[in-house]
């Protein structure tokens, strides 16, 4: 094997769908053996980039190369990647270790190998007593099990993932992630997890590719796109934020509700006076009742709502224009009832600012606000 | 809860009307081929003898033979060009799959007198062997019951998850060999029951064959046909009943190879009624 085995790499790759772009001119270098996420809303191309490692769906311009190799015109049966489907696709037909086995039998593997195989593949799953069932005899998360074994059982130089998680209840999709990264960390395979779950992917991943629009915002680790946003979409689609829509001040931005952001590191590809929007995560903004008796990084408004949320509280703070999210740790956290006067400041530190060209997509209607809900 | 019982019982009672109905008229047929009397018509006493006497009677049973045989070489036709017209309008639709559709449907809701009359005046331009032997009928037979098998199999493949299919592509298959392993069992209830439905609608047809039968080849049902308004002898109550037979024992081999296949009970009734 070369010692690309696993790298995948995407060069200018465009795909329309009729008038619709679904991918348009994008460059993506995965190495080989990490766990790389796609990222993003539906429609934004990841599961279409996806199609297109698999070679179920064809560049329309561009190139791709696995493992160094080109693939365009590499049926799917032909290339060395395997694929665990949303709703995991099982041939119903066939029991969980026909299934599991099918891979290895179109290659021609010995029988004594393939037994051998698909039971190393079952015990890694933890299946082994389900062998003999049919799919339509499985939980949710069984079949995701199976699924799993059955493409990481021919040992793939990339593993393909379409939001595998997806229809599984909540606890079960966090154990599942806890496993897939173990998994995939003994394996050394590549993983290619689309997703549209910021935490599954914050979780499991090496880096980030966020998508929007057929092209990748932002590709980097978990920390970086979270602590370093490079985009008013990525600081909202990863994690949650306060976004304010004001103008430029140099320091930082002038809110259209008055209030004042300071930034310790202005951000300078927005111009003194053009339209801007600053955020600040929930988590950064603080809560006191006594006025802390500055000018800026500060805003006055009332309690309108405490969540509870085990190891930390979620306030809802009414203020002139609009309701700002807090969430603080339950411990030294202020005892807030609806209705308490309250103070939300923050630190210079933690002053987000970006250009006001993505303000629609992260400063929602309020009516469509709740619909996602 | 008492309101609740009574309409269960009321309901129960209707059904048991609703299949008395249905099945009286042919538990009678059955019961009066152990008739000792020589018509279906009077009872005069139990007698096994029409049993044995059916099998002398050879144009009754060579119009048998003609049955089974048209039944047989057109359900086989049927299901080739059923499953793969099935096949196609349901995984390659295009722009002419909706005036196809339309010809099928034409063809199931024209009426057989039609039909017949159309068909006959075709196979007599054409002359040769469409005037000759089985191939009229079984073209007559073939058209219809391929209608009914697409329909059919083009339903449960449009039930399928194409994902399917692309996850055998993904496990090294190719095109062919996912076809073979993972499409063509998993629409095989439907050939089977569009087998069926197409094996019992030729063994009873009888409007459209007896325009497009060529003298001396009859079906079983045109010579039972035939005999109405005269004298109905046990012996076709017998033959009757052994049609019956044949074809429940054909629906429970059909239930076990299923059975087999490993779908469940309630997959094996859905299969029956063609869903």
């Amino acid at each position: 094997m070369s010692q690309d085995r696993g790298s995948v790499e995407l060069v200018d790759v465009t795909k329309r769908f009729g008038s619709m772009v679904a991918v348009d001119k994008l460059n993506l270098d995965i190495h080989a053996g990490e766990f790389l996420s796609l990222l993003g809303p539906s429609g934004c191309g990841k599961t279409t980039t996806l199609r297109m490692l698999a070679g179920f769906e064809q560049p329309d311009e561009g190139h791709i190369r696995i493992s160094g190799e080109f693939v365009q015109g590499v049926p799917p049966y032909k290339r060395d990647v395997n694929t665990v489907f949303q709703q995991y696709a099982l041939f119903p037909h066939m029991s969980v270790s026909e299934n599991v086995a099918y891979g290895l039998r179109q290659r021609h593997v010995s029988k004594t190998d393939i037994a051998i195989r698909v039971a190393e593949a079952l015990d890694m799953v933890k299946m082994t007593k389900l062998a003999d069932r049919k799919p339509r005899q499985m939980s949710g998360g069984q079949q995701q099990r199976i699924a799993l074994a059955r493409a990481l059982v021919n040992r793939p130089s990339v593993l393909l993932l379409d939001e595998p998680l997806g229809a599984l209840d909540r606890k079960l999709r966090e154990e599942m992630q806890i496993e897939l990264k173990l998994l995939q960390s003994q394996l050394g395979i590549t993983f290619v997890f689309v997703t549209h779950d910021q935490e599954e992917a914050m979780g499991m991943s090496d880096r980030i590719a966020i998508m929007l629009d057929g092209h990748i915002e932002q590709l980097a680790d978990p920390e970086t796109v979270y602590e370093r946003p490079s985009s008013a979409f990525v600081a909202g689609f990863i994690g949650r934020n306060n976004f304010w829509r004001g103008v430029s001040t140099g320091q930082g931005v002038r809110a259209s509700d008055g209030t004042i952001f300071v930034s310790s590191s202005p951000e300078e590809r927005v111009a003194q006076g053009q339209p801007a929007l600053a955020a600040i995560r929930p988590e950064c903004i603080q809560l006191s009742s006594a006025d802390p008796g500055r000018s800026h990084n500060v805003i006055a408004g009332t309690v309108a709502g405490v969540s509870h949320y085990g190891d930390v509280l979620q306030y809802v703070v009414r203020t002139a224009e609009r309701d700002v999210l807090s969430m603080l740790p339950r411990q030294g956290a202020l005892r807030l009832a609806p209705g308490d006067p309250v103070f939300c400041h923050w630190d210079e530190s933690e002053v987000y600012q970006f250009s006001a060209e993505q303000a629609d997509l992260v400063l929602p209607d309020p009516a469509e606000e709740i619909a996602l809900e | 809860m008492k309101k609740y019982l009574s309409i269960t019982n009321a309901l129960g009672a209707w059904t048991a009307v609703v299949i008395a109905f249905l099945f009286t008229p042919i538990f009678f047929l059955m019961a009066m081929s152990f008739n000792e009397f020589k018509s279906i018509f009077r009872w005069t006493g139990f007698s096994t003898v029409w049993w044995s006497r059916m099998f002398d009677n050879t144009t009754l049973t060579s119009s048998v033979k003609v049955s089974i045989e048209v039944a047989v070489i057109s359900t086989l036709l049927a299901l080739v060009l059923g499953t793969l017209a099935g096949l196609t309008l349901a995984r390659k639709p295009g722009k002419w799959t909706a005036g196809f559709v339309g010809i099928i449907l034409l063809i199931l809701v024209t009426p057989e007198i039609v039909d017949g009359a159309g068909q006959l005046s075709w196979f007599v331009r054409l002359g040769g062997p469409f005037r000759e032997g089985l191939t009229p009928i079984v073209l007559v037979h073939t058209v219809f019951s391929s209608a009914v098998v697409t329909l059919i199999v083009r339903a449960r493949v449009s039930g399928l998850d194409a994902r399917l299919e692309e996850a055998a592509a993904d496990l090294f298959a190719t095109p062919a060999r996912a076809f073979w392993q993972i499409t063509l069992p998993l629409v095989m209830p439907a050939v089977l029951s569009g087998g069926m439905l197409a094996f019992t609608l030729s063994l009873d047809n009888v409007v459209s064959t007896s325009f497009v039968s060529p003298a001396g080849v009859t079906t079983f049902p045109n010579y039972v046909f035939g005999l109405s308004g005269g004298i109905i002898r046990p012996e076709v109550a017998a033959m009757a009943t052994l049609f019956i037979g044949a074809t429940l024992l054909a629906v429970a081999i059909v239930a076990v190879v299923l059975r087999r296949g490993g779908q469940s009970g309630s997959e094996i009734a859905a299969t029956f009624t063609g869903n």
